[in-house]
């Protein structure tokens, strides 16, 4: 095959090669990329919390997750852009971080840019010796009603190995559930084993609902969906709301040992079923722990969970998509098989 | 005359815990079914009785502060009461997010709409309409029938297929 460039876009290919070099980029030769054996994805991220049209009442207060170093993923060179001074605070009972500002009004065009550099790793069963039995306790949404622990009774039986119950139920759920998309979901556990529809918040409200009535802790975690290892591009941006917030949870297996489960991903894609039970695919960032959160400070609103900034005007939430909106620009440095 | 004064104040009290609390009629949202009716807060912070607003072709919308397209489908709402006319359809909001009537009064000033909006934050409410996500509309005949229940993002011409398959002749 001849390929004949003239001078000029010899050049330009030149600079944009040397340029995505220098960026951290690496070669990529379309080779396929099968998911399951990926181990880590390292990623260039740029967080952007813009505001739209300023909200009218007084009083602006703004909470900015930031996202977590644990045995998943590797945070490092994180800054955050903002005319307004800010703090990092935790909340009191999960230990979130949070980048938090206010002031009395914001214009339209005020940006609040975050970046860093994400290494997210396959990981599977964590060891965290940190009290399960906060764990234990279901917010708000995560009831169970008779139809709901007579499912389990009949399910689980005497069975008693946090494993084998987490299986059966992870098994059971997923069966009995179909996956919608692109909606805002509320997690209602009731509903949901009602309705038998839902996205990730759903399959998970419901999946720990049912451990938890089996005596059986599960922590929520929470953070945005990545593109699969398999479809990402070495760019990307997409936006950072409900709609692409993701959760999964971690149940505990005993001895300090937490296992991770993914339902709503093990619906959308069956080949990964029995991967995801007891494993992630480096496809998410996480940004915070639990659900019904309270913040640091606290906010007026109610926070079911925490993936992407929260904003309030005179102690009322403004409104996403129209007073503000969050945009998550990536490039992707490399995949690790 | 004890045991008839003691029946006259039992009564009283029954009927005071049914007008000073919200009530909900008690049945399910269900296409081909009547609406689930309650006593709901609106953004004057009184109580309104939902089977009474609806007095014509209604559609019922359930939204939040976090939702884009929940925001964008208010866009629409405003468009189709402005093309139908508001003698001919109603269209109520129902913020489930709401408690009081702060976040709703809040949430019509910064996205002008009229139609009436109301605080939709309660456990009898989400399940009576089995609310688990948002947007959700439920389009609702002038013989309180529920017609459709949508769940998903709409786009305006299936918006007003729905509608006019309310509308009265």
């Amino acid at each position: 095959m001849n390929i004949h460039l003239s001078r000029r876009e010899f050049i330009a290919g030149s600079l944009l090669f040397a340029g995505h070099l220098l960026a951290g980029g690496r070669l990529s030769f379309a080779e396929p990329v099968d998911d399951s054996e990926v181990e880590a994805v390292e990623l260039k991220i740029r967080y952007v919390t813009e505001i739209q049209k300023p909200p009218k009442r007084k009083g602006i207060r703004i909470w900015i997750p930031l996202p977590v170093n644990d045995p998943g993923q590797e945070i490092t060179d994180l800054s955050l852009e903002s005319r307004l001074p800010y703090r990092i605070t935790e909340d009191p009972v999960y230990g979130n971080r949070m980048a938090y500002m206010e002031t009395e009004r914001v214009e339209g065009g005020e940006r609040f840019v975050m970046s860093f550099r994400i290494k997210r790793k396959a990981v599977g069963v964590v060891q965290d010796d940190t009290d399960p039995s906060r764990d234990l306790k279901p917010s708000e949404w995560e009831r169970w009603d008779k139809g709901i622990t007579e499912f389990v009774d009949r399910l689980v039986g005497d069975e008693s190995d946090p494993v084998k119950i987490g299986r059966m139920l992870y098994d059971a759920i997923i069966d009995r559930m179909n996956y919608i998309h692109e909606v805002c979901g509320r997690g209602v556990s009731t509903i949901t084993f009602e309705e038998r529809l839902g996205r990730c918040d759903e399959f998970h409200a419901l999946f720990r609902t049912m451990m938890m009535y089996r005596g059986i802790p599960v922590r929520w975690e929470q953070g945005m969906s990545l593109p699969y290892p398999s479809e990402i591009k070495e760019t990307g941006e997409f936006e950072a709301d409900c709609i692409n917030a993701r959760s999964w949870a971690r149940f505990h297996i005993g001895e300090g040992r937490w296992m991770p489960v993914d339902l709503s991903e093990a619906k959308r894609r069956p080949h990964l079923r029995d991967y995801y039970f007891g494993r992630l695919v480096p496809n998410r960032m996480r940004f915070s722990t639990g659900r019904g959160l309270t913040l640091n400070p606290p906010q007026k609103g109610i926070i079911n969970t925490f993936a992407y900034t929260y904003i309030e005007a005179g102690g009322i939430p403004v409104i996403y998509g129209h007073n503000y909106r969050n945009v998550i620009n990536y490039g992707l440095v490399r995949i690790e098989k | 005359m004890n045991g008839l004064r003691r029946l006259v104040t039992g009564v009283i009290v029954v009927c005071f815990v049914f007008l000073a609390f919200p009530v909900f009629a008690g049945v399910s949202v269900k296409e081909g079914m009547p609406v689930p009716t309650f006593t709901m807060l609106d953004e004057t912070g009184n109580y309104v009785d939902l089977a009474g607003l609806i007095d014509r072709p209604t559609i019922i919308y359930f939204t939040h502060n976090a939702c884009w397209y929940c925001e964008q489908i208010i866009r629409q709402l405003k468009r189709a009461e402005a093309k139908f006319g508001k003698e001919k359809l109603k269209i109520i909001g129902v913020n489930v997010m709401a408690k009081d009537t702060e976040l709703i009064k809040a949430y019509k000033e910064e996205l002008g709409f009229t139609f009436l909006m109301l605080a939709g934050n309660r456990d009898d409410v989400l399940s009576a309409f089995k609310i688990n996500y948002v947007p959700v509309l439920v389009f609702v005949d002038s013989s309180k029938t529920v017609r459709k229940v949508v769940g998903h993002y709409i786009h305006d011409p299936q918006l007003e297929e729905n509608i006019r398959n309310i509308l009265d002749d």
